[in-house]
């Protein structure tokens, strides 16, 4: 057994890719020993945005060995007349290294063949390696990938390649790069060459010279540190687990230092000065013991932190002049009363080809009159002096020109309306208006911010497909899908209740798009609640399927109904299934029958005729009543009550009879009962296993 | 103290020692050193070519009326190309900051993602901003693409913030109290010139001569371009590019007639490499 350790020395990766493709080179590592049946004890993946390496521990020398039947001529032309080998088979015996003892004839479908069983494997690893290592870079997928020296690409350039199989330098060639036993420190502390003797000694060897290669040591050092220069200043990290991950790659040293910036710049909105410190720097924010943000800033840094007296002002320097930005157009935005910008709106394009942000609020403007009727106790002055508003930060400096704070729409509205002395409640619907801006969000605190949501949204959704935009495009490139999910969220967790059908042709018409576009973009949206649902509360598809046929147009009944369907799938598959086998047969039985007159009790013959139509007759108010007062459990309820009477009618009773007005009738009683189910959903589009 | 002259001496000194031509501004307005011929067309084509010089950089819509202690409608980049680029680029770059005097033992230096592109060249690269205690002081880019041609030898890319690298050694806090030489300042050389150009940017400038002389030098870069005469159609192509920034700051340009204006200079800055790379291959 050998311990083996490969490392790739890199120029920078972006810290955003390094653990992607830290995680490749594991995969295909650990698919490559499989495929080879080489056994080992462990395999760890280091990294830093500087190198990459794998270290195993416990590695077999050499491959497991097993028996194959290979398959040779067939039998007719490996013997001659006298029974003799000719000369195929013994080529094919040299070949294989077999003897006419070890070979055997077997009939398959294609004659008689020879056979023979062989020994594989037993390779030596350490030269299974040396195959597989030259062209391993060409396995990894990046995102972006760029030459620097002759034809080989990868994300950032290859510098060097450190390769060891117990103690010897393996002698291999990658990127056109000869593999050593060489590796580098940190850079800022002399970058110096290392001889790494043995795989074991590989993360020592960095420790001392300034590398922490294992990135769950570096990721422990760096929150360790930050509690500890937290505590010593009474302060709270705001926890950021995202940006933590992004810090981690972005040093190889986990060094730490607190920062500090003027207090007065604390007077900024919290969204920008965290924005200041977050987007561009990748400062942590600080907390107040009593909650409010603290004029800190923690970074890590890629030194040692006895450097600290050097690194600190500087870092606190381009800080300053990030909060001293913002000050300078916050001050300058504030001298302008919001209500002055609107007409500066016409000047701002929302998107080329459906004209500016004033056209939008226009257009929000008139879907919320259509969506307001639908809710009680929405205060329709505020609601619509706020749409009026919602859009008007878009012309501050702080947005047009600030650089990382050009996300803050929606804050910087409702951060100025409060400066400005504007009700609360106006404010906050302001920045209400946004959200969520991504399924899992924060939501809106007032309806009439989540109105204006949902109005703004599908606008910008109609929008979109006006100008051609590939809705069903995989990569989602103007974040549509995002967009259209925000809307069920909204619905879903807010209960917006309205016709969804309505709003988005009233919508769409604003705009011109055409009725066969909106059509396409309905069955993409359909399918996406499907996958929203699915993703987000576990419910089949194919359920959401069933209830949609009910109800297209009000989204928050759909789910609903989905939601109770899905849960009496769980709690009793099997009776579901019989339920829908019982729906999809009346179906199938009707198929091309429509329109019906009512089953004529007079010409029923049987009493499971005539019981299945009297319970149907008292069922069908009880589920009509149900589903439209949110009793969907109960609903569901009834229409399971009616399983007995439909087992026993498809038992005992044949529809399709000789007889014409027996025969009518009764396909009359199964369509009253499918419509029955139907005011729930279309049970008979359910998939089931035994169907 | 290392003045702002001492700063392009030695960063001159330490590129010529590496056996870099010294090169000087382009003698028309640039927004960035990739403009001058001795980047973007020397970038073509497989002839190694190792060049250092200093760029005036004129932003139009970055001026401050000298206001501001940061933003300045004119500075100046320290420019560098190293084709084909070394195996140790990023040595002989850190190499340069300890020579002028950046210990960099003590300070956190990064080099952060940052992908650089320029549309009116059909340029693009990948590479870095190096951080400095995370202040940004240098994009580090190795080249692909140079005026939409997929290039055969790549040069990496040096571009140093001269001003913001001799603030952050002079340790002043005002881009006009740099030193430039022993008793002379920045601003004493650029403080008028910074208000004065911030009116004509934003204020002054003739819109209506500014878009007439975009189409006629469009038309003349063109005709230039496909008669070979490549020095004289490339400059006017860079006229184009200035013009376009400074129709820009009076907001004289649309979004819509934005992305059109940018093709029109790019597709003239494809004729020119084309037309360069023509004559260097026969």
């Amino acid at each position: 057994m050998s311990e083996f350790l490969f490392e790739i020395g890199v120029e920078e990766i972006p810290a955003f890719d390094v653990y992607d493709i830290a995680n490749q080179l594991k995969k295909i590592f650990e698919s490559f020993l499989k495929e080879n049946r080489i056994n080992y004890g462990e395999l760890k993946v280091f990294y830093t945005p500087r190198r990459f390496a794998i270290f195993i521990k416990g590695l077999s020398d050499f491959q497991e060995t097993w028996e194959t039947e290979i398959t040779g001529p067939p039998a007719r032309v490996c013997f001659d007349s006298e029974g003799k080998p000719t000369k195929a088979l013994l080529g094919f015996l040299e070949s294989r290294n077999l003897k006419v003892e070890d070979i055997y004839v077997e009939e398959t479908p294609k004659g008689k063949y020879v056979k023979a069983r062989v020994k594989e494997g037993g390779k030596a690893v350490k030269d299974l390696i040396a195959q597989f290592l030259p062209d391993i870079l060409s396995k990894v997928k990046v995102r972006k990938s760029m030459r620097w020296n002759g034809s080989i690409r990868f994300l950032r350039p290859v510098r060097w390649i450190l390769c060891l199989y117990g103690n010897e330098i393996m002698d291999v060639e990658i990127a056109g790069i000869k593999a050593s036993r060489k590796t580098y420190g940190n850079r800022v502390k002399g970058n110096l060459p290392l001889e790494v003797k043995c795989p074991s000694d590989y993360l020592e060897v960095l420790r001392e010279n300034y590398v922490y290669a294992d990135p769950e040591e570096r990721r422990s050092i760096i929150l360790e540190k930050i509690e500890r220069v937290c505590s010593e200043k009474g302060l709270k990290w705001q926890e950021d687990l995202e940006l933590l991950d992004e810090v981690l790659n972005l040093v190889e040293y986990p060094g730490v230092i607190i920062g500090s910036f003027p207090e007065r710049y604390l007077d900024l909105p919290e969204p920008v000065i965290i924005t200041a410190m977050k987007q561009h720097q990748r400062y942590f924010a600080v907390r107040k013991a009593d909650g409010k943000l603290a004029n800190y800033f923690i970074t890590a840094i890629n030194n040692t932190e006895d450097c600290e007296a050097e690194i600190r002002p500087n870092h606190e320097k381009v800080l300053k002049a990030r909060l001293e930005d913002a000050e300078f157009y916050m001050h300058e935005d504030l001298k302008v009363p919001l209500e002055d910008r609107i007409e500066e709106l016409k000047k701002v394009v929302f998107l080329e080809g459906v004209g500016t942000v004033y056209d939008k609020v226009l257009r929000i403007e008139k879907l919320c009159e259509f969506l307001v009727p639908y809710f009680d106790d929405v205060d329709k002055e505020l609601l619509f002096g706020a749409v009026k508003l919602c859009k008007v930060d878009l012309t501050t400096l702080m947005i047009k020109d600030g650089k990382e704070f050009t996300k803050l729409g929606g804050i910087i509205g409702m951060e100025y309306a409060l400066r400005q002395g504007k009700d609360e409640k106006l404010s906050r619907i302001i920045f209400d208006h946004i959200l969520p801006r991504f399924p899992g969000d924060e939501l809106p605190q007032t309806i009439e911010g989540a109105i204006i949501s949902v109005a703004d949204k599908v606008d910008t959704l109609m929008a979109f497909l006006k100008v051609g935009a590939e809705i069903s495009a995989s990569q989602d490139p103007y974040g549509l899908r995002r967009t259209l999910y925000s809307i069920f969220e909204l619905v879903k967790e807010k209960k917006l209740r309205f016709n969804f059908i309505q709003l988005l042709e009233k919508a769409a018409l604003e705009l011109g798009v055409s009725k066969e576009k909106l059509r396409e973009f309905l069955n993409w949206a359909w399918t996406r609640l499907e996958s929203y649902l699915e993703e987000k509360e576990g419910i089949r598809y194919d359920i959401v399927d069933c209830v949609v046929y009910a109800n297209k147009g009000d989204i928050w009944d759909v789910i609903q109904r989905a939601r109770v369907l899905n849960n009496y799938y769980i709690e009793n598959k099997k009776e579901f299934e019989e339920v829908v086998i019982g729906q999809k047969r009346a179906n199938n039985i009707l198929s091309g029958v429509e329109n019906l007159p009512p089953a004529d009790e007079s010409l029923f013959e049987k009493d499971e005729e005539r019981n299945l139509h009297k319970v149907l007759r008292e069922s069908e108010p009880l589920v009509k009543k149900a589903l439209e007062e949110e009793r969907y459990e109960e609903a569901l309820r009834v229409l399971r009550n009616l399983k007995p009477y439909i087992d026993v009618f498809f038992d005992k009773v044949f529809v399709m009879v000789d007889d014409e007005k027996i025969r009518n009738n009764r396909l009359a009683l199964l369509q009253e009962l499918r419509e029955c189910f139907r005011y729930y959903g279309d049970f008979s589009k359910i998939v089931v296993s035994s169907n | 103290m290392l003045t702002f002259q001492d700063l392009i001496l030695k960063l001159s000194h330490y590129y010529a020692d590496l056996g870099c031509v010294i090169g000087q501004p382009y003698n028309s307005e640039v927004g960035a050193g990739t403009f001058n011929p001795l980047t973007f067309l020397r970038s073509l084509g497989k002839k190694p070519w190792k060049v250092a010089y200093v760029e005036v950089t004129r932003r139009p819509k970055d001026g401050r009326y000298a206001e501001n202690p940061n933003r300045v409608q004119q500075y100046h980049q320290f420019q560098v190309i190293l084709k084909p680029a070394p195996e140790n680029p990023q040595e002989i770059y850190l190499n340069s900051l300890k020579y002028i005097g950046i210990d960099i033992e003590k300070h956190d230096v990064r080099f952060v993602e940052d992908d650089w592109e320029s549309p009116t060249l059909g340029a693009w690269g990948l590479g870095w901003e190096v951080w400095l205690d995370g202040l940004e002081i240098t994009q580090f880019t190795y080249f692909q693409q140079v005026g939409g041609i997929d290039l055969e030898v790549i040069p990496v890319e040096l571009t140093y913030g001269l001003e913001r690298i001799a603030m952050y050694i002079q340790k002043v806090d005002s881009i006009f109290d740099l030193v430039w030489a022993p008793g002379v300042t920045w601003g004493d050389i650029y403080k008028r010139f910074e208000y004065e150009f911030s009116v004509y940017n934003y204020e002054k400038s003739d819109t209506m001569l500014l878009m007439e002389l975009f189409k006629k030098f469009e038309r003349d870069a063109e005709q230039l371009l496909k008669e070979g005469l490549l020095y004289p159609g490339y400059d006017l192509v860079i006229k184009l590019s200035h013009i376009f920034n400074l129709l820009d700051a009076r907001g004289a340009i649309s979004p819509s007639e934005r992305q059109s204006y940018i093709l029109r200079i790019r597709n003239l800055a494809r004729l020119a490499a084309k037309v360069y790379l023509e004559a260097e291959n026969e």
